[in-house]
């Protein structure tokens, strides 16, 4: 209200200068007027150059352009997949676990070297198990029927169930081994629309990160396990939010960022394990163009036998194999420098 | 001037160099840190395990089912509801079809079959397939008579849980406790026995004496407890095998809070006498006692570390109920609790890691968890009555029971089992047939 009043008055008092003002040449008024022209162009023109700087400074954000040509054409071959989901479970099969076998002979996760490896130690282990049901029939019920069954189930029970398991798995990976990663594509991209709503997201982080190694006294719990939840959060962002410039090579931050927080969102931590926190597992990940992990191999191929070890590194592993991360979302344009992967799996920030 | 330039140029081209071929290498190797995860039960389908007969169907679906609640009660896993499978496992399917279990978010896969054997009794073969990697992890084979199928399935859990986790299961194990009925004032208490999941539960003493703190041998089917038996409270032994009981040692004045040393050769207790109670260890062998401690003090609940090197025990020798640990022969005594209020019943954990406790605080009661040098203390739980902390064989998992308040007339006062696991988020009650204390955690079987 006291602006409104404010402007009116002065323009009343502007009146009476204007009259001495007046009395100069036409041509200063020409002049004046003709300059005030100019400069209005030059402001018309000058503007739209001041404005356009900004939109550079968008283009950068166009790396939210870069993640979402992978969701588009992630929904693509939804529709095509969901038709095709049943009558290509069976083909499916092979694609996906076949192509990561045979190039990892190492690994103990591939079919072939599990498969020959697998066998020897089931027997093995299976003379332990065995007494042990022949030992509650012999305790509880009927000593003389065990000592039987245990030597007789070892030699039976781990050959049929390996050999039944290596020859479906052999022959089909050597059959089709590039149009899988098609087929994978197909199959991940129904899924992730499916997992991806964030609900999920948002059960893990609270709860769990809260609920872990929960402690009823605040004074006590201070300085071991409260701390630590809270300091996992900032040690996400903190992680998330500061790209490992040297090792990063060409991503940018948000695209690390990006690619950081999926495959956290993926992998299920072996918490409450002993020493946890110092299984740092370290997988070597081979990614296919489309962002599909075709193998990812446990580097540490000595420590498999510490039965920890193995779990954890499972478990780092299998984040590979989750179709939320199937594909992983990284730049396509930038494939040669993340088609081959190091990723290091440490749960010190959680536990 | 001129050698400086040189060397300078030398230099830039010498890090020129390493600049392009290190940039390289990181072209061909991209390394990305994950310092974050989720944590949460891994998604597990457990079809029944077909069988041919109408029997072995059933053995089947009960099986697959005790396996399914053992893994879901530790919290670690969540077996995904059977309406959703896609896939029906018939017994001459060789291998799953992986997609129709990724379909429904099921990480791991446990297939099985049954089958009656000439002799009558039932084979039983499962394996553990990550349906990810799309591999099997692990397989075997059990037979054994008919009735034993629970055995079974809880030896199958075990397998499973040591599969995924790394550890040691704990489901093939007994719970032993103390049965409780009647009126507060009137109550009897009985030795009681039942599997881990509260199933085969049997009554092991007729109730007529008192019975208390019952504990497993480490090594054997034998229990030790403190009975009223004959007027003075005394500390037996219990075979379950064979039913049979013993008094421990020969000791004037009472007896109480036996517990066995890891090997099982020897029993500590506390002997109260003249005001003050003491420890000693009693040798299983030569029936011979040795006084660990000599004080003027009471000291009681003495509990041995698994390697069989330390005693921890609670004593109010300092002024107020405290926790300390000694060395196995009684000697340098330390104290590690150091909070607000008493401590109590100190149980040295079988991984040795930690050591359960209850404390008393604010007029409440709290079960907790510290390293042995007292630093890392942690409660898990708290309640108008909660004791008597027992541990799972694998360390990950304690049992405790729970009293709820009484009034004045006697009514309330229900006494039930509960267990909890380490991260203290996952607390269910074991349903026992009627009030229930002092639970005591077997080994596991085998």
């Amino acid at each position: 209200m006291s602006l409104a009043l404010a402007e009116p008055m002065p323009t009343g008092r502007t009146v009476v200068p204007r009259e001495p003002t007046s009395g100069v040449t036409g041509l200063g008024i020409a002049l004046s007027a003709a300059l005030h022209v100019v400069l209005g162009t030059v402001l018309i023109i000058g503007l739209p150059r001041l404005f356009d700087p900004p939109p550079p400074e968008e283009m950068p954000i166009a790396v939210q352009l870069v993640t979402i040509a992978p969701e588009t054409r992630a929904t693509r071959p939804n529709p095509n997949p969901r038709p095709d989901a049943k009558p290509e479970i069976p083909d499916v099969e092979p694609p996906v676990a076949k192509p990561e076998p045979k190039p990892e002979p190492p690994q103990p996760a591939p079919v072939p070297p599990s498969s020959a490896t697998a066998p020897p130690p089931e027997p093995q282990r299976q003379p332990e198990p065995k007494p042990e049901p022949p030992k509650p029939v012999e305790r509880v019920e009927a000593p003389s029927p065990p000592p039987p069954p245990i030597p007789a189930k070892p030699p039976e029970h781990a050959p049929e169930p390996l050999k039944a398991v290596e020859k479906p798995e052999p022959p089909k990976p050597r059959e089709k081994p590039e149009p899988p990663r098609q087929m994978a594509k197909h199959e991940v991209k129904p899924e992730e629309p499916r997992h991806e709503p964030k609900p999920e997201e948002k059960k893990y982080d609270p709860r769990q990160f809260d609920a872990l190694l929960k402690n009823l006294t605040p004074q006590e719990a201070a300085p071991s396990p409260d701390a630590p939840p809270q300091k996992q959060r900032n040690a996400t962002v903190k992680a998330s939010s500061q790209p490992r410039a040297p090792l990063g090579g060409q991503l940018t931050a948000s695209e690390l960022d990006m690619v950081r927080q999926q495959i956290a969102r993926c992998w299920n931590v072996p918490a409450g394990a002993r020493d946890a926190r110092d299984l740092v597992v370290e997988i070597r990940v081979v990614v296919d163009p489309d962002g599909t992990v075709r193998q990812a191999t446990i580097v540490d191929q000595a420590r498999l036998g510490d039965p920890f070890f193995r779990a954890a590194a499972e478990s780092a592993r299998r984040a590979f194999f989750n179709p939320h991360c199937r594909p992983l979302h990284l730049p396509a344009e930038k494939y040669a420098i993340w088609k081959d992967l190091v990723v290091d799996f440490s749960p010190k920030d959680i536990l | 001037m001129n050698r400086s330039c040189r060397i300078v140029a030398g230099a830039v081209a010498v890090a020129l160099v390493i600049l392009l071929n290190t940039s390289g290498s990181l072209r061909a190797e991209l390394r990305i840190d994950i310092t974050s995860g989720k944590i949460e039960p891994m998604p597990i389908a457990l079809p029944p395990f077909p069988g041919g007969a109408a029997n072995e169907s059933q053995a089947g679906r009960d099986i697959a089912g005790v396996v399914s609640a053992d893994l879901e009660r530790s919290g670690l896993f969540r077996p995904l509801d059977p309406r959703s499978f896609i896939q029906n496992i018939s017994a001459t399917d060789a291998q799953p079809r992986f997609p129709d279990w990724r379909q429904i978010n099921a990480q791991a896969l446990v297939t099985g079959s049954v089958k009656t054997q000439g002799d009558g009794r039932l084979r039983v073969e499962f394996r553990l397939w990550d349906v990810f990697a799309e591999q099997q992890l692990t397989g075997f084979g059990y037979t054994t008579t008919q009735q034993n199928w629970r055995r079974i399935a809880h030896i199958i859990a075990d397998e499973i849980y040591k599969r995924i986790t790394g550890e040691e299961g704990y489901f093939d194990t007994r719970i032993v406790y103390v049965s409780e009925a009647g009126p507060l004032d009137k109550r009897i208490k009985r030795l009681a026995i039942m599997d881990q999941d509260g199933a085969n539960n049997r009554l092991l003493t007729d109730g007529r004496a008192l019975v208390l703190t019952p504990r497993f041998s480490p090594t054997a089917q034998e229990i030790t407890y403190l009975s009223y038996g004959s007027g003075t409270p005394r500390v037996y032994l219990f075979n379950i095998d064979t039913g049979q009981q013993e008094a421990v040692g020969d000791f004037p004045g009472m007896t109480f809070a036996p517990r066995f040393s890891p090997d099982g050769n020897r029993v500590v207790l506390s002997r109260a006498q003249n005001g003050v109670s003491n420890l000693f260890a009693l040798d299983l062998r030569t029936r011979r006692a040795t006084r660990l401690t000599n004080s003027q003090a009471i000291d009681t609940s003495p509990c041995f570390s698994p390697d069989g090197s330390k005693i921890a025990f609670n004593s109010d020798r300092g002024g107020s109920q405290q926790l300390y640990v000694m060395s196995a022969d009684g000697g340098d005594a330390r104290r590690i609790s150091f909070g607000s209020g008493k401590y109590g019943t100190p149980v040295w954990s079988p991984r040795g890691d930690l050591i359960a406790f209850t404390k008393i605080d604010g007029g409440s009661f709290y079960i907790g968890v510290m390293r042995p040098d007292g630093s890392g203390e942690r409660l898990l739980t708290h309640d108008f009555l909660v004791e008597g902390p027992t541990w799972a064989p694998n360390g990950r998992v304690l049992m405790y029971y729970r009293q709820s308040p009484s009034d004045s007339r006697g009514h309330g006062g229900s006494t039930r089992l509960y267990s909890i696991d380490l991260t203290g988020s996952n607390q269910r009650e074991v349903i026992t047939p009627q009030d229930a204390s002092d639970p005591a955690w077997s080994p596991l079987l085998r």
